[in-house]
Formats: structure tokens, sequence, C-alpha cells
């Protein structure tokens, strides 16, 4: 809740109330008039706390005597402060992602952004991924329909391992390749209650290979999704999504049950009068149900879901098959909080994921992990939280070879294993100064032993840390998982008088391939400037080493044998810097971000794109009369400087996403809107592993009706 | 880019739903074209919507036809002359500070969700009745008893510069025991809010009670303090769920819901079904009556501050925070 603006204690008149009838007049002033004064035995009957000595003066008799026209237009004594009552309401905010336990999202030991659940609601966005591109400093690529990179400062592509994504803390990246499909985690958007987003190196926190960014999906709580959600959308290419979702509780147990479906059309059948073939379709169902317990100082959470994803095949290395593939996916966890003697508290999760993938042009695999973690949070051992832990992770991976074109593990199937310890420490070393640590050692079967690091200082200029300088250092590596280590791949055979088994395309098994690494130093400046404002500016320079990439071999004629190799390093640099507002009915927010990236090698490939060094960005959105609520979201975007990389060409673009969203009493909601609505995104965008990109659909009108009962 | 016959089908069909969509509020707003009693919101936050919502279906279980406005939206006519509410329900200290000022004096007014009803004029009028935030401290000392049997000394933090921060205190003071006394730290006297803070704390204090002051209690200050409540173990007692949920080990808050249902139920008792507008005894005396307090507690902070709470008064709570 802020404080009032004068211009909102005096409401503006409307224009029909600005030629209120003469009867107003006379009830306005025979009210003033006519009122008597209380007699002085009435004062006693009121409640003897009162400050009744603060009781504004009479109104003048000068003023009673103007008969005012409309509600805006009346004079009220002392309307200053007149909405007190709502500062009870008022909420506190908190954010987890930067140190595993809550802090203030200024006071993090990395940058955070937060899109929060009332962000995504009125995006009217139906995937998180797309959702992202409106984050400060995270770089966007949407390949195709289904295929979406996302990279925290670049380094970003459907196949790219370089920013973590995390379910609830959990780890929500493909066992094999290390990267993450994002439209086929079986979630909802309606079931998320943020989306943080934590930049540069976030490993001692968050695990092995956190090495740009982390994204963190955080679900609601069974709790808080209670009563019947009918969600249905449609848009002008006929893609539909609907959601149907209940939640209830038995007895000390809330539960929570969403399926849904979601279909989109090719990006050649969505677009007309186009002159390319493509494949990629989507017929999607998703189901997901979750449990929660909470006592005083022990808290359960549990949960299952379960993907099945129909989609086209996409052109990997020139291969096509406009086939379609069946990948089905299969997420359970549970997770057992509880608190200890003194503000101790601790938790242990176990979870496992399966995803059955059956891409045409890649390969037909199996991958299943289960991890099991143990967290202690130990509170102020004289002036230090700390925090322990660690984890255990064994991953199964089983390639099925359809075709001589698939994709190969080098053996097929094969166990790997992690095993990951970490401690954390802040300490309030002064009044003003907060010193944080953060170490964590894993190790890999593959790669073997290695470390990720964080120490940061955050000083803050006032004692009530508004103001808070930070500057920091970190050190977080990526293990090359066996996607890339032991893959080998030749695709698109070459007719006569090619050799026999001569193909377009070949890859070779890797030599021993070592952890890319990667060194920060950042400094940045974070302020609650009033109840409204937040500013932030980020700044940062970063160093990577052994970057994988796949370097040409060979080449005979058209034939090209690639390798992955740990290539060269490059160095990286920028700002960002993100002012929100908030209001009662405004909350708006504008971003920019300077990410330069720069190759050690010319011509180094590094498997993903480089970022666009400038990025800007704003979202708005207003709540009006009461029930319509307006949504704007926009992003520009540079063009990308792909030096290096096998395929180019991603222009400037940008992005104006508006919604309107009208409510239908208290029982549901109906929102018309556009995305893309300059139509500017329609291009052709490569992949790393693609030759022939084609258009995307640009600017796509929906609709999207909500019933809650 | 254009669109081939399928997609035309399909916009067609998206069409007909948003008219039928747009059709169901307008006819609901067609339904609610007269009402009984029109309940009058200061403004659209989520507080005032709740409480709006309860008092309806309270009135509406009364038998009574409701219609629910925002102040901003409301024409002043519309209060008088035919078709003019019997009653009134002012949701929140501006709706009713408005009402009071433009409504004719025949008219009964309920308010609800009114942090000072002096301060709004609501109190020396004979047909005003209401329900205020205020929560009566005698009760807040029976919940800070119940939680910490032992206490007896109470740190406050006022602002010489805002005289209205005092009145709370010296309300609180006037409902204490015998033995209990108040330490109250100047904020003004202090260069700044932590240095007072640190002062309520190191005057050997059992706890640190506080008031929804707006001018004392910003997200810094409360802030502040919990942080210094941790360090010296001492708790905070808080004046909203949220501050508690934020920290604080014990706290009251207000639940908008049962603001206007509370407010409802005056109403339905000063306006008897059947009669009309100025029907309503016109000697009865104005009602104003104190908020029901919730009662929140932190289990975790409660851990934190090594504070044992007994399994009768973890009943009592109405809320228990539990996590870390």
């Amino acid at each position: 809740m802020q404080e009032m603006t004068p211009s909102r204690r005096r409401r503006p008149a409307c224009a029909a109330a600005a030629i209120a009838s003469a009867l107003l007049c006379v009830s306005v002033t025979h009210a003033q008039e006519e009122r008597p004064d209380p007699p002085p035995e009435e004062e006693e009957q009121v409640q003897p706390e009162a400050p009744l000595e603060e009781a504004p003066e009479e109104a003048p008799e000068e003023e009673a005597a103007t008969p005012p026209e409309a509600f805006g237009d009346l004079d009220f004594p002392d309307m200053d402060g007149m909405d007190d009552e709502l500062f009870l309401f008022e909420d506190i905010p908190v954010v987890v992602s930067a140190g595993r336990r809550e802090q203030q999202q200024h006071m993090t030991s990395m940058p955070v952004s937060v899109l929060s659940s009332d962000d995504l609601h009125f995006s009217g966005l139906t995937n998180i991924a797309e959702a992202l591109q409106f984050v400060p400093g995270v770089d966007f690529l949407q390949i195709d329909r289904n295929r979406i990179g996302v990279g925290v400062r670049g380094m970003h592509d459907f196949t790219s391992d370089r920013t973590l994504t995390l379910v609830d803390g959990r780890n929500a990246t493909d066992p094999a390749f290390g990267n993450t499909l994002l439209m086929r985690l079986p979630l909802f958007i309606e079931d998320l209650e943020r989306v943080e987003v934590a930049r540069g190196p976030g490993g001692a926190a968050w695990g092995a290979n956190a090495f740009n960014g982390v994204i963190n999906l955080i679900t609601k709580d069974p709790e808080d999704t209670q009563g019947l959600l009918f969600n249905a959308q449609i848009n002008e290419f006929g893609d539909h999504f609907t959601q149907v979702r209940y939640g209830d509780t038995i007895g000390e147990w809330a539960y929570r049950i969403s399926g849904g479906f979601e279909s989109r059309e090719s990006s050649d059948d969505a677009i007309d009068g186009d002159s390319f073939d493509s494949n990629d379709l989507a017929r999607n169902t998703r189901l997901n149900a979750e449990l929660s317990r909470r006592r005083p100082g022990e808290r359960v959470r549990a949960g299952v879901s379960f993907g099945r994803f129909e989609e086209g095949d996409f052109e990997t290395l020139l291969r096509r098959e406009f086939d379609t593939g069946v990948s089905e996916s299969a997420r359970a966890f549970i997770r057992l909080e509880r608190d200890l003697d003194g503000g101790d508290s601790a938790h242990v999760q176990w979870y496992a994921n399966y995803l059955g993938a059956d891409d045409p042009t890649l390969n037909k695999r199996t991958t299943f992990e289960t991890d099991i973690e143990a967290q202690l949070n130990l509170v102020d051992r004289d002036g230090h939280d700390i925090t322990l832990g660690g984890n255990m992770r064994g991953v199964h991976v089983d390639g099925i070879v359809r075709d001589p074109q698939d994709f190969r593990f080098d053996g097929d199937a094969f166990y790997d294993a992690w095993l990951g310890a970490f401690v954390l420490d802040r300490w309030q070393a002064r009044e003003r100064l907060i010193i944080e640590g953060q170490a964590r050692i894993d190790y890999y079967t593959e790669t073997g032993v290695d470390f990720s690091g964080r120490i940061a200082a955050l000083f803050s200029l006032d004692d009530e840390d508004k103001h808070v300088l930070r500057l920091s250092a970190a050190r977080a590596f990526r293990a090359p998982q066996r996607g890339l280590s032991h893959a080998t791949f030749q695709s698109v055979p070459l007719p006569p008088p090619a050799p026999p088994d001569t193909f377009l395309n070949t890859l070779v098994r890797a030599d021993d391939l070592d952890n890319e690494g990667t060194f920060i130093v950042e400094a940045g400046y974070s302020a609650v400037l009033d109840e409204q404002w937040t500013f932030r500016i980020d700044a940062y320079h970063q160093q990577y080493d052994d970057l994988i990439g796949a370097a040409i071999l060979a080449q005979n004629g058209p034939a090209t044998v690639f390798q992955l190799q740990n290539i060269d390093g490059a160095e990286a640099w920028g700002v960002e810097t993100e002012l929100t507002f908030t209001q009662d009915n405004l909350t708006a927010a504008v971003w920019y971000a300077y990410n330069e990236f720069e190759l050690d090698r010319p011509g180094q490939n590094i498997r993903g794109h480089l970022p666009s060094e400038n990025k800007v960005g704003a979202r708005a959105r207003v709540h009006l009369f009461d029930s319509l609520t307006l949504s704007a979201n926009y992003r520009y975007s540079d063009a990308q400087n792909d030096e290096g990389q096998f395929v180019t060409g991603i222009p400037t673009n940008h992005r104006l996403d508006l919604t309107i969203a009208q409510a239908l009493g208290q029982r549901g909601e109906i929102m018309v809107g556009v995305t893309d609505l300059f139509d500017d995104t329609d291009f052709a965008a490569p992949a790393v592993t693609s030759f022939a990109p084609h258009e995307t659909p640009g600017r796509s009108f929906f609709l999207r009706v909500q019933l809650h009962f | 880019m254009r669109l081939n016959a399928t997609h035309i089908a399909r916009r067609a069909f998206a069409a007909l739903l948003w008219a039928a969509a747009i059709c169901a509020p307008a006819s609901d707003a067609a339904a609610q074209a007269s009402s009984d009693v029109l309940i009058v919101r200061s403004g659209d936050a989520e507080a005032y919507q709740q409480a709006a919502d309860a008092a309806a279906d309270r009135l509406a279980g009364g038998g009574r036809r409701v219609r629910d406005v925002l102040l901003s939206d409301l024409k002043p006519a519309a209060l008088a002359g035919a078709g003019a509410p019997e009653a009134l329900l002012a949701v929140g200290s501006e709706a009713a500070a408005a009402l009071n000022e433009a409504a004719p004096p025949s008219t009964l007014l309920v308010y609800c969700l009114v942090a000072d009803p002096a301060r709004a004029r609501l109190l020396d009028q004979r047909n005003i009745h209401g329900v205020s935030t205020d929560i009566d401290p005698a009760r807040q000392i029976e919940i800070i008893e119940d939680v910490l049997p032992g206490a007896r000394v109470v740190g406050a933090l006022y602002k010489s510069g805002a005289p209205a921060t005092r009145a709370s205190i010296d309300a609180l003071r006037a409902a204490l025991p015998r033995g209990w006394r108040i330490e109250a730290v100047d904020i003004d006297a202090h260069p700044s809010v932590a240095k007072a803070v640190d002062e309520v704390f190191s005057r050997g204090v059992d706890l640190l009670w506080t008031s929804p002051e707006r001018e004392i209690y910003d997200q810094a200050t409360v802030r502040q303090a919990l942080l210094t409540s941790l360090r010296n173990k001492i708790p905070v007692f808080g004046f909203s769920a949220s501050f508690v949920r934020a920290g604080a080990l014990l706290g009251v808050s207000v639940n908008p819901g049962d603001q206007g249902r509370q407010a409802a139920a005056l109403l339905l008792q000063k306006l008897p079904e059947g009669a009309g507008a100025g029907h309503h005894p016109p000697g009865d005396e104005p009602t104003h009556v104190k908020a029901n307090p919730r009662f929140a507690l932190n289990a975790a902070v409660a851990e934190q501050l090594g504070v044992r709470i007994r399994s009768g008064v973890r009943a009592a709570a109405d809320q228990i925070f539990g996590d870390h």
C-alpha cells in the first residue's frame, strides 16, 4: 500500500457527474445545514480512546454554501492519509533465489529479477519461455514454434546448456545434453508463483552448471490454488490452450491437480502465402498434481507431473524427416522441511525425472535421473547465517538407434553420477556491512572434481538498507554431459559419385573434454527509493575458459567433419539497470542491458548465439474501473553479433505485447490481446545445429477466457 | 501474413466467445440497476473489495438488494431522489467521509474498514454507525499475556513531530494492567530509525509493540525492527498478518471480510426489513464498534527467539506462520 498522492485524494470529476442535478445541490446543502452538531452527551457514547482532539475543524461556512458538482469536487476535510486502513494489508516482499534462503531482492549477492504471478497472468502468454524475454539481461530466440533459445547474457540456443533451469530448485535440464526444452516442461504458467532470474555464475549456490545464470521457476503452493479454474485460449492461427485445475483440502493436506492440452499449428500452416515447408506443430498434454501439509515448524510438499509432447521434427544439420515424434516426461518429488531449535531449519528433498524423447532428426532416447539433497540452515552463529548441504544424483541414459543418421552416445547406454557439497556463509560483519561467501565442490563421473565459489560484500549506505552497494567475484563451471562428450552423428548421405557411407555432416567423438570455466567480477548498486520506486544497476566483467564448440576437422568437397573441442575462451562485460514503479493501480518497469561478448579466437564456435549488445525492455500494467486491466510488455534487441557461428543473421527486432483483461465479477476473466503487435519477430532464426531456418509467425491476436469457482 | 479460410472460421468462433463474455457482465449490471443498499468502496484495493463482497453476501442473505460501486464512479445525484438507496455502506475512510458529506441525512450510513472514524467526522452524526479497524488495546494486552506470560515492559516507537503517533501509545498505556509499563522512544530524537530501534531494545523491554502508524512503520522500519528483534532475542508484536509473516512473533490483524460482515449485520439491525429510507428509528443512538481482531503467531520466529508457545495458545491462534 502506498501513500496517496494529492491527485488521487481529490478524484477527478467524471463527465456525467459534472452536470449533477439541482437535486444533488439541494441534497448536499441540505445535509450540511441540517445535520445537527452532536449534543455533548453523544461524545460519551464513542470509544474512549478515539482521538477526538484531532477531529478536524468544521468546514468554513462559505465552503458549505458552494454546491459541489461531483464527488471529485467535494472539499472533504483533511483527506491526507484517508486510506490509512490499507496500511494494515500491506505486504512485505521477499526473494529466495540468490542464496537458497529468503533475502530481500536488493540485498542478494547476485542480481536477481523477478516475474510475478501477475506479470505472467496478464502477459496472456501460455508458455514460460516467451515470458522470459521480458526479463533484463535475458537473450531470447524463437527458432521455431517449439524450440526457443533462452540464455542469461547470451550463449543461448535450444541446445545450449549455459543457463541452468530449475523448478522449485530442482533440476529441469535434459540429463543427456544439459539443455532445457522449456516448452516441454510439464508445468502451467498459471501455476507459477513467480520466476526468478539470477544473472551471472551461480554455481556455488545452485549447483554444478549454473554457468551464466539461473532461471528458477517457483510454483504456487497447493494452499494458494484452491477451487476450480478453467482456462481456455485461442489465437488467430488456430493455436489453442486449455487448462483445468482443481484444488482442495483433505484434513491437513492441501492438493492441486492441473491438466491441460495445448495445440500449436506449424509455422507453415499458420502463415499463409509462405514459401517454405515446416513441421513445427505441437499437440501437448500435461498433467500435474501436488499436495502439501503445513504444521507449525514442519512442512511437507510432494508432487508428480506427466507430459506427452507430440511435436513435428526440425532440421538438424540439414537432416529433415517431416515426421512427428512423441516424447513423454514424468517428474516426481517429495520435500520435507523442518524447523529446528534456535531458529535453525533443515530440509531433505528427493526427486526423479524421466524423459522418453523421440526427436525424428536427432535420436530416440530415454533418460532417468534421481537426486537426493539435504540442507541445514544455521541462524546467527556470532553474526553468521550458515547454510550447509549436499546432493547425490544418478543418471541413466539409453539411446535407441533407429537410423544410421541418428545421434549416438558412443555406447548408447550409460550411467553417470554427480556428487556435490556446499557451504554458504552470510556474515553481518558490521552494522552496514554483510560479507557473503559461497563455496561448492562437485564430482562428476565424466570430468572429475571441480569447484564453484562466490564472495560478495554488501554495504548499506544508510541505516535502513535502502541503498546498497555490492561488490562480488565468482567462479563457476559447466561440465559437458554425455550428449556432448560422447556424441557421434552423421547426417545426409551424399549420392554418388561420393564414396559409399559419405555424409554431408559428420560429428566425430570428442577427445577428453574439460569443463568450461568462468570467472566474474561484479559491482552493483540497488536502492529502494521509496515505497513506489526501486532501482538497480549491475556491471560485470566475465572471463570464460575452455569453451566447447564445434571445430571443423576436415572438409572434403561438401562433406564436413566436425568435432567438439575446448576451443578457447572469451571475454564479456556489460551493465544492466532496472527501474520499477508500483502504486495502487499501476505497476511499471523499464530496463536496459548492455552485454558485450568477445571471443578469444576469430571464428570460434561456442554452440550458442552471442548476446545482443543492447537490449531494452519495459512493462506496464494498470487496473482501471475496478475490473479492467491493461498490460503491455515491450522488448528491443540489437542484431546479434554471431561472429564465428555457422549460421548468422538475426536482425534487430522489437516486440510489443498488449492485453486487455476484463473481470467477470468474481468468477472469471476474459482477455483479448496481441503478441508482437509490430509483427517484427517473424524472421528466420537459426539454431546452432540448423542451416535452413524458416520464418515463424509474428503478430498474433488471441482471446482467453478464465472461470474460477 | 494472411489468414486462410480455416483461420477465419476460428476467428468467428473467437468473436462468438467474446460476445458471450461481454453479455455476461452487461446483464449482471442491468440486474443491479436498483438496490436497497448501495455499497461504496473508497478504491479498488483488494481489502476494500473483500469487505464489500462479504458485506454484499451478508446483506443478500438478509434479503436486501445490493449494489457495489467505486466512490470515483458514483454520481452524487444517485444518493437522493427517486431510486436512491435506502441505506449506504461505506468501505474505507474516503467513502465514509464523502458519503457523510453528500448523502441526505435521512439516509442510513454504515461504514467499515475505517482507520479513524473521528478524523473522518463520523462520530458526531446521529445516523451513522460503523466498524473501525481499531483493535481494543485491552484485547491486545490479553494476547500478549497469553503468548508472553512474563512480559511486563512494552517498548514502543513514536514521533514527536507526528502527535497522532502518541495517541495509540496513550491508549495502550490506559489499558495496561497494574505492574506493566511502556518504554516509548521518540524516533525524531535519534539520528536514524535504526538508532531509535536499538534504543528501545536496549531499555530492557520484553517486547516491541507496534501500531499501524504509517509515519513510523514503513518497510525499512519494519525490517530494521525485525532484524534487531532477532539479534536481541526480543519479540515484536505486529499490527498485521503480513507483519507476523515477515518475522514478528505475534500480532493481531483485521480481516476485511470480517469488517464487511460486521458492518452488514449492523446495517440489517438498524434498517429492519420493510423499512424504507428514513424509516429507521430517528432517535437511534450511533453505534461505533471496534474490529474483531484475528490473532497470528509465527512459530519459526518463536523457535528462533527461544519462546515456547503453549499448545492452548497455538490452538487459539487464527493464523500460524511456520516457514523459515
